[in-house]
């Protein structure tokens, strides 16, 4: 193929991407807006369209056309550079992310293990913005968002590769094709459990939105921020939060199964997502903060040790049926 | 058992999803005004036209006015108020005015929505005073 034609298909799947996350981002602040006010006895937004349905669209241009206020003072290229950087870890994972047979942008081998990896570059770009916003509310935030992180990936990597264990392979496709015959939720209910939980803490989802405290630390890593640079932060939590549960998804509730054609596979993997979604969001609009003590013991005291013999079982089971199978 | 007070806030957080919002959508569905709101008060007539109040403009209405907002002036010979103004910029709503008055001359109306363009907006004059017409629902008395 001649070298444009290449960087053309590139750019055309580049902009269908960033396109597919926008509107993500979207439904997701108006479902979550309708949903938490729902669960509160509320209404959601409801003025503008049928439902209020475009109110999240309006609230993006309002955003967009605010002024770029840099504060005095900031670290100028941290602080500049971490709205941007907050985003490139959430883009690079949609590559990864099968939505159906053969519906992948990218299909390498060790494409879960990719995943996992990218996503803890996110914390890096918050750390940027507490650094850089030079307030003491945002350094703070930021470093609390790293010590979760540090706390957080562990058990939820530790889960996840029960499910390798038990499929075999880090290939997220090869993990939902493994899932013909029993979703993963339930042999590795507990894991689902963990990664669950660990995913909520990784994306600072209340109850575990200790970085971005109000009552504590007003609104963390992303205080100085206003006008676009902020709708940036905004968009890649809602983005994060969608890729968690997608993750979740095809690594415990079989990813596009039983449908192996294209269309139903991708909507079924939607609509699988979009459960998770919600249960994320009713989650949220439940339980009150963790301290960030309470916290820290439930990461190391609780979820380490559970994924850590959930793996052991799940390896000494698995070695067992293969023994029995006389694969070894 | 461990875990089992988080079901049950989930538990109450879903049946509140699923039943119906609490919300009243204010400009077009109103709430009821209790018996005893209290909104603008109105000048009490004994005949339409001519206007005839049966306030006498003896002023102990604004002599007992915490906020001070009410303003009468009427001429010596006359039992008729000539000015009678109430700021409601300033007023709180105490009704303390119609509680004094000897003559059970003015009246608690229930009409609460009022907006102007400007601080003199709000001082109203006899003429819209008397032209108040939420009333309160005629109730029995109980005595």
């Amino acid at each position: 193929m001649i070298w444009w034609v290449v960087l053309l298909w590139a750019l055309l799947k580049l902009i269908v991407a960033l396109l597919f996350i926008f509107l993500t981002a979207l439904v997701l602040i108006y479902m979550l807006r309708k949903v938490m006010g729902h669960m509160q006895y509320r209404m959601g937004p409801r003025h503008h369209g049928p439902h209020g349905i475009f109110q999240t669209i309006f609230d993006a241009i309002k955003l967009l056309g605010k002024e770029d206020i840099v504060p005095k003072g900031v670290d100028r290229w941290t602080y500049i550079w971490a709205p941007i950087v907050v985003f490139i870890p959430s883009l690079t994972i949609f590559a990864f992310l099968p939505f159906a047979e053969k519906i992948v942008a990218t299909d390498i081998e060790i494409s879960l293990f990719f995943v996992l990896a990218i996503m803890g570059f996110s914390v890096i770009a918050l750390l940027m913005a507490g650094w850089g916003s030079n307030n003491k509310y945002a350094l703070l935030g930021g470093l609390r968002s790293v010590a979760q992180l540090m706390s957080y990936e562990i058990p939820m990597i530790i889960a996840a590769m029960g499910v390798v264990l038990m499929a075999g392979s880090m290939n997220l496709s090869e993990i939902a094709r493994a899932q013909s015959r029993i979703w993963y939720i339930v042999p590795q209910a507990v894991g689902f459990f963990i990664f669950f939980t660990a995913s909520l803490a990784e994306i600072n989802s209340t109850p575990f939105d200790i970085p971005e405290a109000e009552s504590e630390i007003v609104a963390g890593f992303n205080i100085e921020y206003s006008g676009f640079r902020f709708a940036a932060f905004y968009l890649a939590e809602f983005v994060n939060l969608f890729i968690v549960c997608a993750l979740a998804a095809i690594l415990f509730l079989g990813g596009w199964q039983p449908f192996k054609d294209p269309i139903y596979g991708t909507v079924i993997f939607l609509v699988k997502t979009y459960v998770l979604i919600f249960l994320a969001m009713w989650i949220r609009s439940t339980f009150p903060r963790f301290r960030i003590d309470q916290f820290m013991d439930f990461g190391w005291k609780v979820l380490l040790p559970l994924s850590l013999v959930n793996l052991f079982v799940t390896s000494v089971v698995v070695l067992v049926v293969d023994k029995f199978k006389g694969n070894i | 058992m461990l875990g089992l007070g988080l079901v049950k806030g989930l538990k109450t957080t879903l049946r509140a999803f699923f039943s119906k919002p609490v919300t009243i959508i204010y400009p077009y569905k109103k709430v009821k005004i209790a018996d005893r709101g209290q909104g603008l008060i109105r000048l009490r007539m004994t005949q339409l036209n001519p206007p005839v109040f049966k306030c006498t403009g003896c002023g102990v209405c604004a002599a007992n006015c915490p906020q001070h907002c009410i303003t009468v002036k009427k001429k010596e010979d006359q039992r008729q108020p000539e000015i009678y103004t109430v700021n409601y910029g300033m007023c709180m709503f105490c009704r303390i005015c119609i509680d004094v008055c000897p003559f059970n001359a003015l009246e608690q109306t229930q009409e609460h929505e009022f907006i102007g363009e400007s601080r003199d907006a709000f001082i109203k004059t006899k003429e819209e005073l008397m032209m108040n017409t939420v009333f309160l629902e005629e109730k029995e008395s109980t005595d």
